[in-house]
């Protein structure tokens, strides 16, 4: 994957089980969201394929891939509310697309989604008027209005408090617990790593490939690459060298 | 109103000398109807609507916005431009109805201020010279600038880069090209009109 001439990562070869939260890990700027932009169908890959179940998502016609994307859930580093729709509507305007459901039965989800992620009462306010802690949950609420299959997050401890973000952990494997969905969470936070992650991926960036494919916690407990033991121990094992 | 007083101060200066000051109304009135309201309206709208366009939906794209809609598969040309096109297009020739007054305005300030010319006569001529075939040409004129100043600013905020200050190049660029675009359409448009004989 790469933009142009320019190669991001390349000879990824992964897959994620039914259920699991898996983690795509790596240092700042090794490709993490790229490469869940080409999961999601934000770019396309300059070579190779992503299957869903048995459904090759690049290689499917455009109405197919809009149907496989309709069962994912999608939580963007800085949430990427809309700024002109309040909160309700922001949840409620996938449901108004895709059901038939009422505008009564759409504002009952609504608040039982802001609900769920501690913002109840907060329909109708902006995104401009409320923290960032506060967006991301309201974020994560319209990702999983749809109750989907799969969802995605990008980064999603990013510019939370320790406390807010142990609480989206919870969070996650209650979402998980519950509704049984596959969770791909983009992340370099290494308690939620250990905290969440059934399996994971760590992408390195000066190999420009993957190098370790397993659990989280059982990574750190075996791993002898040294870049992936940096990584997991926040430098305090592995490669000493320090590129200038 | 200037831009009908200019037009009017020119004219006449230039038929007085054979005697005809009393067509600037004509020359006024068709120009205003037919071809300057729509410019000035869209040149305004350019720089106050397309620039808007850019901005906000070049903020959108800063903010993943636009690659929100996209993954909850909603088409950001169906949810945002679409709808400010539509809009443009709408309004548009109200704001060229009141720049071709305004326009007409000015003319008959400097005609009928400056150069003893009537405001009956003026009027008269007006009424005259000014078809219902220059006004809706002078319509379809502000239609169309409607279409190109949506096209221009939503088109830069959508090629809009990640950063505070891509948004910055998106207004401007949007600007610029609405603005271009206007006159090479007046161009066309006038061609156009000239072969179909109208």
């Amino acid at each position: 994957m790469g933009y142009g001439d320019f190669i991001v990562m390349r000879d990824l070869n992964f897959s994620v089980n039914r259920g699991d939260i898996f983690i795509i890990m790596g240092a700042s700027g090794c490709g993490k969201s790229t490469l869940l932009k080409i999961l999601i169908g934000l770019k396309r890959p300059l070579s190779g394929q992503v299957f869903y179940g048995d459904s090759n998502f690049w290689e499917a016609h455009p109405s197919e891939r809009e149907q496989m994307m309709r069962g994912f859930g999608i939580l963007y580093q800085y949430g990427a509310l809309w700024s002109s729709m309040s909160l309700a509507e922001n949840i409620g305007l996938t449901l108004q697309r895709y059901t038939k459901l009422n505008h009564r039965q759409i504002q009952e989800i609504v608040s039982l989604k802001l609900s769920l992620v501690g913002l109840a009462g907060f329909e109708g306010y902006y995104p401009s008027n409320i923290s960032g802690g506060m967006k991301k949950r309201a974020a994560l609420a319209r990702a999983i209005v749809m109750d989907p299959d799969i969802l995605f997050f990008d980064e999603p401890s990013a510019g939370l408090d320790p406390i807010s973000a142990r609480s989206l952990d919870d969070l996650i494997l209650e979402l998980r617990d519950s509704m049984g969905t596959t969770i791909i969470i983009v992340t370099h936070e290494l308690a939620s790593i250990f905290a969440i992650g059934d399996n994971s991926i760590f992408l390195d960036v000066d190999l420009k490939t993957m190098t370790a494919s397993e659990d989280p916690n059982r990574l750190l407990a075996e791993s002898e690459n040294p870049t992936v033991r940096r990584f997991l121990t926040r430098g305090k094992e592995g490669a000493v060298e320090e590129k200038l | 109103m200037l831009v009908g007083l200019i037009l009017a101060f020119i004219g006449t200066i230039q038929l007085k000398m054979f005697g005809a000051q009393v067509f600037v109304a004509d020359f006024v009135g068709i120009i205003m109807v037919r071809l300057m309201g729509a410019i000035m309206t869209g040149i305004i709208m350019a720089g106050r609507t397309g620039a808007s366009f850019a901005a906000q939906i070049g903020t959108m794209q800063v903010n993943e916005e636009i690659d929100a809609l996209q993954t909850f598969g909603i088409s950001p040309m169906e949810f945002l431009v679409l709808p400010r096109m539509l809009a443009l297009i709408i309004m548009m020739p109200l704001p060229c109805l009141y720049a071709d007054a305004m326009g007409i305005l000015g003319g008959i300030v400097v005609s009928v201020g400056i150069f003893d010319i009537t405001l009956a006569e003026y009027l008269n001529r007006t009424r005259e010279a000014v078809t219902m075939t220059n006004l809706w040409i002078g319509l379809f004129h502000g239609v169309v600038f409607g279409i190109l100043v949506a096209l221009a600013g939503c088109l830069k905020g959508m090629q809009c880069g990640r950063s505070a200050s891509a948004v910055g190049e998106a207004t401007t660029s949007a600007v610029v090209t609405g603005i271009v675009a206007i006159v090479a359409a007046t161009a066309i448009i006038t061609f156009v009109c000239q072969v179909l004989g109208i």
